[in-house]
């Protein structure tokens, strides 16, 4: 057994005679038996006497260890802050005195003793072993924008491109997020400078230009980052949704349509895309589209968004769409919107002839209101029915393969016939021929012999090309309104439903009392017989348009706006007229004070014709935000032109 | 269907531009305008107003250019484009402001007509407001002493000029760059985001002028709203703006707290820590 008295005595008797690595000797004795802090401390100072800097560093820092490991930090701190008075550079005492810092939450310290360290690494030209510190502060510090620059300047310098790329993103990103614009672009486009094709440095300057209202040029850096990486699903998304922001919907549906091609499980990208197909009434496709998404919703128990999208098909009476509207209904326990449904299920069952499921959707309706005298005779009524046990059978099969047909395709019986003529009438009354056809198409499937159907078809597929386009005069039209109102009546007259009382002579009757009012200066009954006139599916352009320019003679500018653009959707950019109706939505953009809109058309209007009219100069007036020629203030705000002249001269720019 | 449509809208009620129609007066900048018309109005030279990125400057410098009537003031508004303006040119844009014939071409001789056409302004009854926007661009000690060079010009009744600065916080280094004149400035306001409450005060009041008659947002959504952009304007502009979007895209009336947070996320404006905490008790 070690006798520690004896021990200490004789190394202390070993230093008093200047024998010091005797006393060392002694006192590791007792470390033999002990990791004592206080003697490896003690060896340090013996160390450090014969000026035996390497081994009093080695000792000072496993005392100090003990002593940490034991709670006694400041004991700990204190002998680091030892071995950096006689080792200013001591990167390893640095290093754990910043910890210990950091661990009793001193983190400014801890970063003032990591920034020394690396200061050193970069004298010692070690810049990799510097970055390293920095992303240590970094740790303590993730706000501080000045380390993401040095992390980034000094990886530059040592080539650690990806790095410096990295670092100079994140410190663009945070100038991004407090709205630092000019700084973000500057250090997005350092990224650039060192990384052309950076992906994250595109997107980052599409994001900045998006937030400036900038959408034009946000399209642009999304359309690089896409040439960078085409197949890159977010960015291609990014662009769709950025395209419908610019209105360009057409580019809009082109990427989406790549996008749900390649990965038809790209629910996001399925979603934009039957929304705009909703948006242009096509419904059979925005169905094709959504249904995945409203599936997707329901599952994950999203009702809200699950019946937002299927609210776009509310007037679709389709086996399907019922059924999706009972499941949402029955999750999100709004029981009264699921008894309606319930009942219109049943139905639609019933109608079809799918008894047995008609029954079982009436059943579950009445556990919800038992008292409800119809449901019950209907329960009655299909459970007493002679063919039920026959059909219960053939129906559930039907049932099966109508949820995953379209819509619109299902069903034979002549009440359904009827019915989807007059959803035909319905679409070619509303100048949607196309729709129509479809429709005929599904019914001469089922029914090949009936001439009425067929005769219609021919007549619609034959009106759809020129019922659109822009030249829309009445002489143009007139004929194909004739041959297909004729084949309707037939239909009609077979349907047994009555023909209904609009005809085109009423709307053309209508159309020119407007423009005799409009002729006399009596915009208010002129608007008004050219409301009623605009109910004239065939002439939509020419109704819309001169609707319009009422309208704007009356300087109402917000439904002038709205007219325009009803004409335009008739028209494709194609068309003769096109460039004129859109300069005239332009002006009343303009007039509106909305000089983002107006900018978007004179801009549209410019491309496809940069002479065009005045439009060059209107573009110039409105990106200066300055005077133009005839002395009128184009404001930046929403003001009034008068107002803008008054203010002339009060505002100017340095 | 257009969003303004679906939403019921009239127009864009978030554009970013400044618009004086869907002007707020919050209580803040209700306090601002009052007392930087107290500077005008007693002649006291030099009112500053500060404030970070989108929390209103120069909507507030629009609308206190609207509220100085003609008839007693003569005023105008400068707008600061880039940094390299000179004093030569700041001195000949101030004379032209006032309406000085012939500018002359030295920096003396124009000088010496904007103090004569000073006197004229005051002698007709009117007192001079001159309010500069984006000033912190104006890193020049040179202008900086121009600017007090106006102000040394005096009548008995209080300074000839009242200069009204708008800036970015920086706007106070720039000022330091001539101490004299940053001793000079008899009024400060500094403008901040605004309060929850204002917050949903302003979103109300935007889409009221826009012509909606009922609500977009969702109670949760609108403290959202708050939460991402710590009540700057510029920035609620733009979460709502993009929420009217994306909440039409899914066809949500009114629009949730999910949306918003999902336009956060897209614009990268993301919280501090402690803010998230706080968010997340709220929440």
């Amino acid at each position: 057994m070690i006798d520690k008295k004896t021990i200490t005595s004789a190394a202390q008797k070993f230093a008093s005679r200047g024998q010091i690595d005797e006393a060392i000797a002694e006192w590791e004795k007792l470390l033999a038996v002990n990791q004592d802090g206080n003697v490896y401390n003690t060896i340090g100072d013996l160390y450090l006497k014969k000026r035996d800097h390497q081994n009093a560093v080695a000792s000072f820092e496993k005392a100090a260890n003990i002593f940490r490991e034991d709670g006694f930090y400041p004991k700990a701190i204190a002998l680091f802050k030892k071995i950096l008075n006689f080792m200013p550079e001591e990167v390893s005492a640095l290093i754990a005195l910043a910890q210990l810092n950091a661990e009793r939450g001193f983190t400014n310290q801890a970063v003032d003793e990591l920034q020394k360290v690396a200061g050193i690494f970069i004298n010692r030209n070690n810049i990799e072993k510097a970055i390293e510190v920095y992303e240590r502060i970094l740790r303590l510090a993730p706000q501080d924008t000045g380390i993401n620059i040095k992390i980034a300047e000094l990886a530059q310098q040592a080539g650690l491109t990806g790095k410096a790329c990295q670092s100079y993103g994140v410190v663009a990103s945070n100038h991004l997020e407090k709205g630092e614009f000019e700084q973000a672009e500057e250090y997005y486009k350092k990224v650039l400078e060192i990384d052309p094709q950076n992906s994250s440095a595109i997107i980052g300057l599409s994001n900045l230009f998006d937030r400036t209202g900038n959408t034009e040029t946000a399209l642009q850096y999304l359309n690089k980052a896409i040439s960078a990486n085409p197949e890159d699903q977010s960015i291609l998304l990014r662009y769709a949704r950025l395209s419908i922001k610019a209105e360009k919907i057409d580019e809009a549906k082109q990427t989406l349509i790549h996008l749900t091609e390649k990965d038809p499980s790209n629910l996001d990208a399925k979603k934009l895309l039957g929304i705009i197909y909703v948006e242009e009434v096509l419904i059979e496709q925005a169905w094709n589209e959504l249904k995945p998404c409203i599936d997707d919703a329901i599952s994950d128990k999203n009702w809200a968004d699950a019946l937002a999208m299927l609210n776009n098909f509310d007037e679709v009476n389709s086996t399907p769409v019922r059924r999706r509207f009972v499941d949402i209904y029955r999750g999100n326990g709004d029981t009264e919107s699921l008894l309606i449904h319930l009942k219109d299920l049943g139905e639609l069952f019933e109608y079809k002839g799918i008894n047995a499921e008609a029954l079982k959707v009436y059943k579950e309706a009445l556990e919800i209101k038992p008292d409800d005298p119809d449901i019950s005779k209907k329960v009655k009524q299909l459970a007493s029915s002679d063919h039920t046990g026959a059909e219960e059978q053939a129906g559930t099969a039907d049932s099966g393969q109508t949820e995953e047909a379209t819509p619109e395709g299902e069903g034979s019986s002549l009440q359904y016939l009827e019915i989807k003529k007059t959803e035909a009438d319905f679409y070619v009354q509303q100048g949607l021929n196309e729709e129509a056809v479809k429709i005929y198409e599904e019914l001469l499937e089922a029914h090949p012999d009936n001439e009425a159907i067929r005769t219609a078809m021919i007549d619609l597929q034959a009106s759809c090309v020129p019922a659109v386009t822009g030249n829309d005069t009445s002489e143009d039209t007139g004929q194909d309104h004739t041959d297909i109102n004729s084949a309707m009546n037939e239909i009609l007259k077979e349907a047994g439903v009555d023909d209904t009382s609009s005809d085109e002579r009423d709307y053309e009757a209508e159309f020119q009392k407007g423009i005799d009012f409009r002729r006399e200066g009596q915009l208010d009954k002129a608007i008004e017989a050219l409301q009623t006139a605009s109910g004239d599916p065939f002439n939509v352009v020419r109704n819309s348009r001169m609707l319009a320019l009422c309208y704007a003679e009356q300087g109402n500018y917000s439904d002038a706006v709205r007219q325009f653009k009803r004409a335009l959707e008739e028209l494709s950019s194609d068309d003769d007229g096109y460039q004129d109706v859109q300069y005239e939505l332009a002006e009343s953009y303009l007039k509106n004070g909305d000089y983002e809109n107006a900018l978007i058309r004179y801009s549209s209007i410019s491309k496809y014709d940069p002479m065009f009219r005045d439009v060059a100069q209107k573009i110039e007036s409105l990106q200066s935000g300055t005077e133009q020629n005839d002395g009128v203030f184009i404001m930046s705000s929403g003001e009034t032109e008068e107002q803008g002249k008054a203010k002339k001269n009060r505002i100017s720019y340095l | 269907m257009d969003f303004l449509e679906f939403y019921k809208l009239s127009e864009h009620p978030f554009s970013s531009s400044i618009d004086n129609r869907f002007y707020f007066n919050s209580s803040q900048h209700a306090e601002a305008l009052l007392r930087l018309k107290y500077a005008v109005d007693t002649m006291k030279g030099l009112a500053v107003v500060v404030g970070g990125v989108g929390t209103g400057k120069s909507t507030l410098a629009r609308r206190m250019l609207d509220e100085l009537d003609d008839t007693v003031y003569e005023a105008a508004l400068l707008i600061v484009l880039h940094t390299s303006v000179t004093t030569d040119w700041l001195m000949k844009k101030i004379a032209m402001q006032l309406g000085v014939k012939n500018i002359g071409s030295s920096k003396l001789e124009v000088l010496g007509q904007v103090a004569r056409k000073l006197h004229a302004i005051h002698d007709s009854g009117l007192k001079t407001v001159i309010l500069v926007d984006e000033v912190q661009m104006l890193k020049s000690r040179e202008i900086m002493e121009e600017f007090r060079g106006l102000l040394n010009m005096e009548v008995s009744e209080g300074k000839l000029i009242t200069l009204v600065l708008f800036g970015l916080p920086e706007l106070e280094d720039v000022l330091s760059l001539d101490l004299p004149l940053k001793q000079r400035i008899s009024v400060k306001y500094k403008l901040k985001g605004f309060e929850q409450k204002i917050t949903e005060e302003y979103i109300k009041h935007r889409i009221k002028v826009a012509a909606c008659p009922q609500g977009i947002f969702a109670s949760e959504a609108v403290q959202a709203v708050h939460y991402y952009s710590r009540g700057v304007p510029r920035l609620i502009n733009t979460i709502c703006d993009n929420a009217i979007f994306e909440g039409f895209l899914v066809k949500a009336n009114p629009i949730g707290r999910d949306i918003i947070e999902s336009v956060a996320q897209s614009l990268d404006l993301q919280p501090t820590d402690e803010e998230a905490e706080e968010y997340r008790h709220f929440g």
